[in-house]
């Protein structure tokens, strides 16, 4: 996953609420993913116009007290996405790159 | 499956409850152990989300694999709903404006008119009821809505409904049935007419031909409604108008309601088939919800399969009070083996005779569970079972054992003269 690359949504895949509970599933599979609040977030920014980059950005605006951990939050969230078939990556590459994503140590 | 989760399941079968009967429930889920298989269970018996909302009205705490993976079936049959009801409005308007009458059917209309929520009536498909002379008018037309619509080309229609009309929509397929009657001759009166002669007559019919019923002409107007009705095959009292969403829309009168989802649920009561615990709440809670209003002495007259239908599932998910007060059903002692399914031939067949003993299957298959022949011969839990036991039963068995036989003597002829001319 390249910062530059734009995450969009696959088709038919939906994310709705039960019981207080973001679930994400696609109505022809099996599969389910549970979402906290920040992913639900990340979801509906998977739009394929903003970047990776931004998103991480956006987010730690949206919650600055946990700036140090939302980069690794967003990768790992994109990469659960990603595994689960409810995202393809447009844009700059295409390859899970986690070196590139983390941030600098200090 | 297991029987405690049978019971659990079986339970739930009703769109609403009272205070004991959570309580019952809570007891009930309070006995089970082991919940792994229960999300798969309620899900082939159409029952999750029926069983998850009485759950969480009874305050059971699932555990956590089990209620998540119960959410995810209950968000998919949701979304479902939503499509298939969007769907049927575009078909009941594409129908309306060419003046084809129609009625909707099933679990298309029930989850409308008697659950809480639709969601909490999983569907698989549309089926609607049309007058045979517009059947294929009506295909043609979801042909122009998108479907893929197969016609026959030949006159006349073989079945009651015609093949499934299918259209990829949000993830899902829908499936859009055209009925032109309720029910259709089936194996039972075929067969009934080779063993008639072989059975000795008594007082009562050992066999109980299960005829469709007898269509006559609605009549004129819908009473206030400003719609007339062709004749549509099978019914004998005018239409439910119900709301489907915003929609206005037409389903079964009570007591044809009745007896179609009786007819329907005993019909797959057979050696291939299980009885869907969804189809018992939908008869249960009909019945219930329409207990004031369903003419009683007409359901005794006409369709009496229907008070002894009545009288098993109070087996399965007690009757409420003002049911068994209002409907004359006849209360038998329980029938041994609930909710137990035909397991003999020819579901049971080639290795899994020779897995399960053939000892074992040949009892399956002469003697099943005292509850399955009173469903699936409609006896209640009241009419005598002797004859269907030992009679009936055996000599239907046996001639479907020959059927069987003499159809794969004429494939193997037929192959040896194709062998042969070559």
């Amino acid at each position: 996953m390249f910062p530059l690359s734009r995450p969009r949504r696959e088709l038919d895949y939906r994310l709705e609420m039960i019981d207080g509970e973001l679930l994400l599933f696609h109505p022809g599979k099996t599969k389910i993913m549970y979402c906290n609040q920040s992913a639900s977030l990340i979801w509906r920014l998977c739009d394929g116009q903003h970047t990776v980059e931004e998103i991480t950005s956006l987010l730690g605006q949206a919650f600055p007290e946990a700036a140090d951990t939302i980069p690794a939050e967003v990768e790992a969230t994109l990469q659960q996405f990603h595994e689960h078939g409810a995202i393809e990556y447009i844009g700059e590459g295409d390859q899970t790159d986690s070196s590139i994503f983390r941030t600098p140590a200090g | 499956m297991n029987d405690t989760v049978y019971r659990l399941l079986a339970l739930c079968a009703r769109a609403q409850c009272d205070v004991a009967f959570y309580q019952h429930l809570a007891q009930e889920a309070d006995r089970l152990r082991e919940w792994e298989e229960v999300p798969a269970q309620a899900e082939a018996q159409g029952m999750a989300p029926l069983f998850y909302a009485h759950c969480k009205t009874a305050g059971i705490v699932l555990p956590l694999a089990v209620k998540r993976e119960l959410q995810g079936l209950i968000l998919r049959h949701r979304h479902a709903n939503q499509v298939r009801t969007r769907a049927l409005h575009d078909i009941l308007s594409a129908f309306e404006a060419a003046g084809i009458p129609a009625l909707v059917l099933k679990g298309a209309a029930l989850c409308h008119l008697v659950y809480p929520q639709p969601g909490l009536r999983p569907m698989s498909d549309l089926d609607i009821l049309v007058p045979e002379s517009e059947a294929r008018r009506a295909q043609r037309l979801l042909a122009e809505l998108g479907f893929n619509a197969p016609l026959s080309a030949g006159p006349g229609f073989p079945h009651r409904h015609l093949t499934g009309a299918t259209l990829q929509a949000e993830g899902i397929v829908v499936t859009a049935e055209i009925h032109i009657k309720l029910f259709g001759g089936d194996l039972d009166s075929v067969l009934l007419a080779h063993l008639q002669p072989l059975v000795s007559p008594i007082s009562r019919p050992i066999v109980r031909v299960r005829a469709p019923m007898q269509g006559h002409m609605v009549p004129g107007r819908i009473t206030g409604q400003g719609e007339s009705w062709m004749a549509l095959a099978g019914l004998t009292v005018p239409p439910l108008p119900f709301l489907s969403g915003e929609m206005k829309a037409y389903t079964l009168g009570y007591e044809d309601m009745l007896g179609h989802l009786c007819l329907h649920l005993t019909s797959h009561v057979n050696m291939v088939d299980f009885a869907r615990l969804i189809w018992v709440a939908d008869i249960v809670s009909f019945a219930e919800r329409f207990v004031s209003a369903i003419d009683w002495e007409r359901v005794q007259r006409q369709s009496p399969f229907v008070l002894d239908t009545l009288s098993l599932l109070h087996c399965t998910t007690p009757l409420s009070d003002e049911l068994l007060s209002l409907a004359p059903i006849k209360m038998g002692p329980a029938p041994g083996g609930i909710g137990v399914e035909y397991q003999g031939w020819p579901q049971t067949w080639g290795k899994g005779w020779r897995s399960k003993g053939y000892c074992r299957v040949l009892r399956d298959t002469l003697f099943p569970s005292e509850w399955w022949l009173r469903m699936r011969y409609q006896l209640g839990s009241t009419r005598p079972l002797f004859w269907y036991r030992w009679l009936h039963h055996p000599f239907y068995i046996l001639g479907l054992m020959l059927r069987e036989l003499v159809k794969g003597l004429v494939n193997s002829f037929s192959m040896q003269e194709v062998l042969c001319s070559h």
